[in-house]
């Protein structure tokens, strides 16, 4: 099984392994299904933890994604490529948790504090290793504003963003998993980053 | 400064606008062909653009610089949590019986839409001929007293959308209606709480009632299977059609039993979400009692977390508002 980064550029030959693999598990194979889980569950996982930025919600992202592939596996057609498939399910399960957010305006990532701010993730995740020499560039100061600037996004925002910006999908293929066209998908993107070029442009 | 220079002022002005505003897609390599020759036509000649260019370039990798990945150790207590889960899911689910096989055969998704028209067929026991009968009000099928002394055997999904009901009766007539029928209704009702080893049955006449769970019946059919029924998937079919009630107090307290008693780890937790998230996806304060009490008793760690920060969750809200 080879799954990429972005789950664009896979080789023919591991698409017919997917694809045999998918019909298996579809065939009530528990070790395909499995195997198709750990394909695709580190994404998973990242995606949930980048946008909604609490372990605790990813992790029950996570576990709800692949319930409902599970469950679901059955009405799974080839339409679409799985990836797409899978990327609709967990989307829609962080679009939903960022919109009850913005209702109750809870669990804010970045907390104050009596000792200035402290973010909830940093305790609990790892960032972009310390040796990524671009990290070092860039003060905690610019982090903390790109992460209350993200947090300022819209959810639909937030999503496009995420999945061209750190997902690495083609605008066509962020229209696809979010069942609009690319050009919805581009003005979103284009809302987004003029608001992260607004907030930061003194930073840089 | 002359007119014409004004105006070739703002010109050059709209051009660096309208190059800037395509930075972040040209980083992105969004940009068609064409486009992406207008901006860096317009970057050879303007300096002031190209030191913008370097600014978005800065922004971009500012951002990079925030991403956060999850550690292994989440990654394995997601993978441990998921596999639990699974198993359940798998141990719920049951063989499949001929009726099963036969029913997997159709999509039923054409069951759905409200107002599906019902067809009953009655088993006619030693009888070769059955007389065809069509009820298209509750007045003709109720003169039948099918309902006395009948009981469902098995349903089945017909291709035009409706449904066939086998009855155990001591003669056999066919009948259909619509599903908004109360005569209908009430077969169906009686079916979903039928007794027998036939989860097939009851699953399929679950499916079939939950387009009419805005009737008062048929929801409590739907709550009857959600609280009664041994099988887990027949129970499942119940509790995603009482989705949309979550609101309605038997439906909640129907949910709260899942929470407390339902063998199923999968099933207590989609409660826990369905009981903490009324209308307009605010919390509902009333769940804090059966929350604090499955804290006490349940024995799966995954589902005690999830309780434990539902609760969190409440009290963080009522300190919100």
């Amino acid at each position: 099984m080879v799954h990429q980064r972005s789950g664009a550029a896979r080789s023919e030959g591991a698409h017919v392994d997917e694809t045999a693999l998918i019909r298996a598990a579809q065939a009530g194979d528990s070790a395909a299904f499995d195997e198709l889980v750990r394909a695709y569950d580190q994404s998973v996982l990242r995606l949930a933890m980048n946008l909604l930025r609490s372990p605790e919600d990813a992790r029950d992202v996570y576990q709800e994604t692949f319930l409902r592939v599970y469950r679901n596996l059955n009405n799974f057609r080839f339409d679409c490529s799985f990836h797409t498939w899978l990327y609709r399910i967990v989307t829609n399960l962080c679009l939903d948790q960022l919109r009850k957010r913005k209702i109750r305006k809870e669990e804010p990532t970045v907390l104050a504090t009596a000792d200035g701010t402290l973010d909830r993730m940093d305790s609990v995740q790892e960032e972009r290793g310390d040796s990524d020499p671009q990290r070092a560039l860039f003060s905690g100061e610019i982090r903390k504003k790109v992460k209350e600037t993200l947090a300022q996004l819209t959810p639909r925002e937030r999503m496009v963003f995420e999945l061209r910006h750190y997902q690495n999908l083609k605008l066509r293929r962020i229209g696809e998993v979010l069942g609009t066209t690319e050009e919805a998908a581009k003005n979103c993107l284009f809302r987004a980053t003029q608001k992260m070029r607004a907030a930061l442009g003194d930073f840089v | 400064m002359s007119t014409n220079e004004r105006e070739e002022m703002r010109r050059e002005e709209m051009k660096c606008q309208a190059a800037r505003d395509q930075f972040a897609l040209l980083l992105y390599g969004e940009l068609s062909f064409d486009e992406e020759e207008r901006v860096e036509s317009h970057l050879d000649v303007c300096a002031d653009c190209r030191r913008a260019l370097e600014r978005q370039k800065a922004v971009h990798a500012a951002m990079d610089a925030v991403e956060v990945r999850p550690s292994p150790a989440l990654l394995n207590r997601c993978r441990d949590d998921l596999s639990e889960l699974l198993g359940y899911e798998r141990q719920a689910q049951t063989k499949p019986g001929w009726w099963e096989q036969f029913a997997s055969s159709w999509k039923i998704n054409w069951l759905r839409p409200a107002g599906a028209m019902a067809l009953l067929a009655i088993g006619f026991f030693g009888a070769k001929i059955a007389p065809q009968l069509n009820f298209g009000g509750q007045n003709d099928y109720q003169a039948m007293g099918l309902l006395g002394n009948s009981r469902v055997r098995n349903v089945e999904a017909q291709p035009d959308g409706r449904v066939r009901i086998v009855l155990d009766q001591t003669q056999q007539r066919t009948v259909s209606g619509t599903i908004e029928d109360q005569a209908i209704r009430a077969l169906l009702v009686a079916a979903a709480k039928d007794p027998s080893d036939d989860p097939g049955l009851r699953a399929e006449t679950v499916e079939i009632l939950v387009p009419g769970a805005g009737s008062a019946d048929v929801r409590e059919a739907l709550v009857f299977a959600l609280e009664n029924d041994q099988n887990a998937g027949v129970r499942l079919k119940a509790m995603d059609g009482l989705k949309t009630y979550a609101h309605d107090p038997a439906v909640q307290g129907a949910l709260a039993q899942v929470l407390l008693r339902d063998a199923n780890p999968g099933m207590r937790t989609q409660a826990i979400d369905l009981l903490a998230t009324g209308p307009g996806g605010e919390l509902d304060r009333r769940v804090i009692g059966a929350l604090q009490e499955a804290m006490g008793r349940e024995d799966n760690t995954y589902v005690r977390e999830r309780c434990q920060r539902m609760l969190e969750l409440i009290k963080a809200s009522s300190e919100i508002y």
